[in-house]
């Protein structure tokens, strides 16, 4: 039978002192580019050391290929490619050191490729990483990764370090390896106009729990955010109602009802950093039935 | 396990360079003019002991570009982690050694004041202090990161002040004499399987608790 998900999740927590995390059920599928969304601190990096099998679960499953995260993790390990925020390569090495390395530790390694790379990058082979600009040790992350040809990709905050220059090239990079050769790319990050003009599928996590995860096309098309002002009467059930904010003299909801809110004025350009900004800042608990 | 190697090897070149290395052969050769057969039993004891702190220089290393938590994102067991660490470590001190085992073969040849069998035998005495030291000193530093190496050296201090005072205020200092007599008087190749088997089993217990802090550390 044919897997349709790179990452399967089941009753997923993780808790610690002053956070949990807790996912029921969450199924990313393969050979799309995702995005995982949400602000600093709602659960994000936890998700993915979890996904890695970096820190301890409290319960829960996690499949990654199909396969246990712990029980296949060399296995998987081997497929996977993560970039973090920073390069934690020795500063003493240079790419060559580098390259000499990772060749022992991938059985998948490309020397010719992660050369192609360092060539694109513009990264000199024998200059140590102590004397890299910032945007040099990330590009540095992507060749080593991209050099051994993961299944699946792991970026955890690693584009909001770059220009947008590199980051649109690293972007178009990813995009590529997405559509081309059928790879996976999980992207967490908080610069989410990137998610928006690459991502097919979205993942946003709030406090711990996962709001909504979906293809980007389909959130777009069934939230709708209207903007009222407070005298109108415009009958809305509470139940449609996602969340809402106060603006001065209106109120600006996000809903999933596209009926009874005529009299409002409906955001045409609505963006998913709408929508991640209303879920964040807004509230559900008013009484929507008389407004 | 061989590119974890490869990087300790590069860090270690890069904390010694050549000009270290050259400074340390000068003092050591200058030990020896100095002091001739003395000079180079003390060089035995001293050299080992010195590169046997090479975990601290590698953790320090590791802590500070955050490669202790992005190798876990490789596709190696913990256990490959703590190995590499060890066989690294172990590899240095044992190249150590057999430089010094030279140095004091060279050294009885030219100036031939001691016996050759007390140059090799406190060579390997050096070499077993040296190589307990690490063993102590790796699941230290896995535990307590630079500070491991405070730890076991005060830990290793005490026990021998303590062991000097229980000489001096009971009569265990001629039952130590007795003990080193008989160990003298037995056939070497016994002596040799019990210092074998005493280091397997130190090293053992070593390696696992390592593994379990090491484990422990980055699970939470």
């Amino acid at each position: 039978m044919e897997r349709c998900n790179v990452i399967e999740i089941e009753n997923l927590k993780k808790a610690y002192k002053n956070f949990e995390l807790n996912i029921k059920e969450l199924d990313l599928p393969e050979g799309k580019f995702i995005g995982l969304i949400g602000e600093n601190g709602a659960g994000k990096t936890t998700l993915i050391k979890l996904l890695l099998n970096l820190i301890e679960r409290n319960s829960g499953e996690i499949k990654i290929f199909g396969q246990d995260n712990r029980t296949s993790e060399i296995d998987i390990k081997n497929k996977i490619g993560v970039i973090f925020e920073s390069c934690y390569f020795p500063s003493c090495m240079n790419s060559v050191d580098i390259e000499k390395m990772m060749c022992k530790l991938y059985k998948s390694w490309d020397t010719h490729r992660y050369l192609e790379y360092l060539a694109r990058f513009d990264l000199p082979p024998f200059k140590k990483i102590r004397e890299y600009s910032r945007g040099m040790k990330l590009k540095l992350n992507f060749a080593v990764v991209l050099a051994y040809e993961p299944d699946l990709i792991i970026l955890d905050e690693a584009t909001s370090g770059l220009d947008p220059i590199i980051r649109n090239e690293i972007l178009a990079i990813l995009t590529d390896i997405v559509t081309t050769e059928g790879k996976s790319v999980l992207l967490s990050t908080h610069i989410i106009s990137d998610l928006e003009k690459v991502a097919d599928y979205l993942t946003f996590i709030h406090d711990g729990n996962i709001i909504f995860s979906d293809y980007k096309d389909n959130i777009l098309n069934s939230y709708i955010i209207a903007r009222f002002h407070k005298r109108d009467k415009i009958i809305i059930p509470q139940e449609d109602v996602v969340a809402s904010i106060y603006e001065r003299d209106h109120i600006v909801i996000l809903t999933k009802n596209k009926l009874n809110i005529m009299k409002a004025e409906i955001f045409k350009e609505m963006s998913i950093e709408d929508i991640m900004l209303l879920y964040v800042k807004g509230v559900n608990d008013r009484d929507w039935s008389d407004v | 396990m061989i590119g974890l190697m490869y990087k300790d090897f590069k860090v270690m070149i890069d904390r010694f360079k050549p000009a270290n290395i050259i400074a340390i052969l000068v003092v050591s050769l200058f030990f020896i003019l100095l002091m001739r057969g003395s000079g180079a039993t003390f060089i035995a004891i001293i050299l080992p002991l010195v590169v046997a702190s090479t975990p601290v220089i590698l953790q320090t290393s590791d802590e500070k570009s955050g490669w202790d938590k992005y190798v876990w994102a490789a596709p190696i067991s913990k256990k490959g982690i703590i190995w590499s660490r060890y066989l690294f470590c172990l590899g240095l001190i044992a190249g150590t050694g057999l430089f010094t085992i030279i140095v004091n073969i060279l050294t009885q040849i030219v100036f031939q004041d001691l016996p050759l069998k007390l140059h090799l035998i406190i060579s390997i005495v050096g070499l077993l202090i040296s190589v307990l030291y690490l063993l102590l000193l790796l699941p230290a530093v896995y535990a307590y990161g630079t500070s491991g190496n405070t730890i076991v050296s005060f830990i290793l201090i005490a026990a021998v002040m303590f062991f000097l005072y229980a000489i001096n205020i009971t009569n265990l200092g001629d039952k130590f004499i007795r003990f080193v007599k008989y160990l003298l008087n037995i056939d070497i190749k016994i002596v040799c399987l019990a210092i074998g088997f005493m280091y397997m089993v130190i090293s053992l217990f070593s390696f696992q608790l390592s593994l379990m802090v090491y484990t422990k550390k980055f699970k939470r």
